[in-house]
């Protein structure tokens, strides 16, 4: 299977790599071009490679993924906007930007929000510019900030991304009202790629809430979508990426962020399927006293896949990081959870602190935790918890026997059990969509199993 | 006379194929407070957990009937719904839960059982903030999470908070009188009484004569080795504390 999915990888990238944005712009194509030859040389994720041991590679290589070519008369269904309250919201169907289902507002000045496509169609080289460090884009980049080891997925995305939100704020400039980006895929009869490109980045002292929602979508969808995040001196981003679509595709999602003195990053996850998802953030703490969270819940049924993968590297003093994962697996559904906290030679008093928690609802639901400390530094504290259960039968009699049917015992069990990570979400706003759609995540968790 | 409220007849059952219950036979009526006393480990708990429909106990033989109806083929929140209401021994910590949150989902699932309609926040918190009053707790016991942290008296009390709330026609005490201070002792007492009425039953199991000072018992029974040893009034209660179980426990 593997030579026939990489055959038709490179069946797509011929094919499109003509109509992607920016192409024609040689620092563009040739981007694309090495990242390409970057993917064919690491080749297909598979077991073998560490970081995939626990990951979905039988759902990502099980068939030939073709991206998706752009399709303007399909109609989507293009939910109402998630949050409440202002938001700037930007929309994306099938990977490309859809001006009718979006609306940006009008974002404050020194905040430009646009898209990929947009921002290599106006001025590619003032993109370039704009972006300051092409290499940003790609594999090699990410390689050498974090880890050695390949992402070919992550190549293959910047060789294949077709568009993506694009969020950059000045210096000292906050964006007050949240960011919202949708992307909705649609249903699809053949198997179907979607390679999103999200870029954000934060100037000193910056401030913003970023929600990324993924919507609509089916069995064989794939989507492949990666956020560059770099976070300014002292700025402060909030990061959160939600399922909400269809529980059957197959989803890979990884966010990277760079800290810089003093930056926080606060991210959070909500991964939801019964189709297969892997979900990456890669921190570096690059600079003294940057801050990351990394905070996740995973509800999986089914035969559900979830593989959540976490890489804070701290390199410089005084960083601190914190990490909340919570994960749910009923009926055959299995969860891995694998957190990496590296603290590199010059991060003296580094504080980390990982605590991961799963519930298996079912005899035949797995979950697996592997908490992973590389300490390369004395003076620091680094704390890491783990631990996989049932739901608590003393808890589930105390309030059946208050009245509460099994099934609303259940919920609220669960829900009290991912709760305390969703109240990490600093906006309130987006803190009460998560809570909101947590639980409605949970609800069809427990009306599959109780 | 018309039917007992509660009627057990027979009752044996076995924990882990161990027989616990080995015949209890006890009624009680409407209006009635009973106390049932024993030494440990004779099948209080176990008791008072079967009818309450706890999982893990094996129902070998004999039958319990609840204002007419079959308790024992009931689901636990059906018995709730209908009015039984047991005060754990032991209350479960359940962190996440707010307490306000969990007594009002509560009350209105049974009161949902029951065809009535649901309480909304502002009247919940009305009625909560004056039995809250009359137990003498502080208001922050709503916002805390179920029994977390609470200490062991706290626990207790919360106990008859939600009994008060819910307002069971059938409430059993499993020692909720230990591990309370003497004033504590006095204000859950009051509670107790304060819940006493013609159309509801109480069974109050306890070690001590203490608390029945304060909520006079009309029947006393002796839960010894899994039967009703021996069953009397209030006298009974007090010739206990005198002379111990001894003349109880088996040969
Ligand atoms: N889940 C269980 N597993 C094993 N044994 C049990 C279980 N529950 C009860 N038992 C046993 O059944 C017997 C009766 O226990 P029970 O808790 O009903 O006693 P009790 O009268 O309430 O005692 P105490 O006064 O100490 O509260 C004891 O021997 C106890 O060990
Ligand atoms: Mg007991």
């Amino acid at each position: 299977m593997t030579d026939a999915w990489l055959a038709g990888q490179r069946t797509a990238f011929a094919a499109c790599r003509d109509t992607l944005p920016g192409s024609g712009t040689p620092w563009v194509d040739a981007l694309r071009a090495e990242a390409f030859r970057q993917f064919e040389e690491d080749g297909p994720p598979t077991a073998r490679i560490e970081e995939w041991r626990s990951g979905p590679t039988a759902a990502l290589t099980g068939q030939v993924f073709a991206p998706a070519a752009p399709d303007g008369a399909r109609a989507a269904a293009v939910p109402a906007p998630y949050l409440e309250g202002p938001r700037h919201r930007l929309v994306f169907v099938d990977g490309r930007f859809s001006r009718g289902h979006s609306d940006a507002g009008e974002p404050p000045k020194g905040v430009r929000l646009t898209t990929l496509g947009a921002l290599l169609a106006e001025n590619p080289q003032a993109t370039r510019d704009l972006i300051g460090d092409p290499d940003a884009f790609s594999e090699e980049r990410l390689s050498r900030v974090t880890d050695r080891r390949p992402q070919a997925l992550v190549a293959l995305n910047t060789a294949l991304a077709s568009d993506g939100a694009v969020l950059l704020i000045e210096d000292d400039v906050a964006l007050a009202h949240p960011l919202e980006v949708v992307h909705v895929t649609r249903k699809t009869e053949e198997p179907r790629a979607h390679h999103l490109r999200t870029l954000i980045a934060l100037g000193a002292g910056a401030r913003a809430h970023v929600v990324e929602i993924h919507a609509g979508g089916s069995a064989g969808v794939w989507t492949n979508h990666v956020t560059d995040i770099a976070v300014g001196a002292g700025a402060r981003l909030e990061h959160v990426r939600a399922d909400a679509g269809s529980a059957t595709a197959v989803h890979v999602n990884v966010a990277h962020a760079r800290l810089r003195a003093s930056a926080a990053y606060a991210g959070f996850v909500l991964a939801a399927t019964n189709g297969a998802v892997r979900a990456e953030t890669r921190l570096a703490l690059e600079e003294p006293g940057a801050d990351g969270e990394v905070n996740g819940v995973c509800l999986a049924k089914g035969t559900g896949h979830i593989d959540a993968l976490t890489r804070l590297d701290h390199h410089a003093r005084e960083g601190t990081s914190r990490q909340l994962w919570r994960g749910i697996f009923a009926d055959t559904a299995r969860g891995a959870f694998q957190g990496r906290i590296r603290v590199l030679p010059d991060a003296s008093g580094t504080n980390a602190a990982l605590d991961n928690r799963n519930l298996l609802l079912n005899a035949g639901a797995r979950a697996e935790s592997k908490p992973e400390l590389e300490i390369l530094t004395d003076d620091v504290a680094c704390s890491h918890a783990s631990a996989t259960g049932e739901l608590d039968t003393d808890a589930l009699f105390y309030l059946r026997s208050r009245g509460l049917s099994e099934q609303l015992a259940r919920a609220l069990l669960m829900e009290a059990f991912t709760g305390a990570v969703a109240d990490r979400i600093a906006h309130e706003g987006v803190r009460e969509f998560i809570r909101r759609l947590v639980d409605e995540r949970l609800h069809a968790l427990g009306s599959a199993t109780s | 006379m018309s039917e007992p409220l509660l009627t057990i007849r027979n009752l044996r059952a076995s924990v882990d194929d161990k027989e616990v219950l080995k015949g209890i036979d006890l009624s009680v009526a409407a209006g009635e407070v009973a106390a049932i006393m024993g030494p440990n480990g004779s099948g209080k708990s176990t008791l008072s957990n079967v009818l309450a429909g706890r999982d893990g106990y094996e129902v070998t033989d004999g039958e319990v009937r609840y204002d007419g109806q079959d308790l024992l083929a009931m689901e636990p929140e059906e018995r709730a719904a209908t009015g039984v209401f047991m005060a754990f021994q032991y209350p479960v910590e359940i962190p996440g839960v707010v307490n306000a949150t969990f007594t009002r989902t509560a009350l209105n699932a049974q009161r949902k059982a029951r065809d009535e309609s649901a309480i909304d926040a502002i009247d919940f918190l009305k009625r909560a903030r004056a039995t809250l009053a009359r137990l003498e707790m502080d208001e922050d016991f709503l916002r805390r999470d179920v029994n977390a942290g609470f200490s062991g008296g706290e626990k207790k009390r919360n106990e008859i908070f939600q009994m008060a709330m819910l307002e069971p026609r059938l409430a059993i005490l499993d020692e909720t009188d230990s591990g309370l201070d003497i004033d504590a002792l006095r204000i859950v007492a009051t509670g107790v009484n304060a819940m006493r009425n013609p159309e509801r039953a109480l069974v109050v199991i306890t070690h001590y004569q203490r608390l029945l000072e304060y909520v006079v018992p009309d029947s006393v029974h002796v839960l010894a080795d899994g039967r009703i040893a021996r069953s009397g009034d209030r006298e009974l209660a007090l010739e206990l504390e005198r002379t111990g179980y001894a003349a109880f426990q088996p040969a």
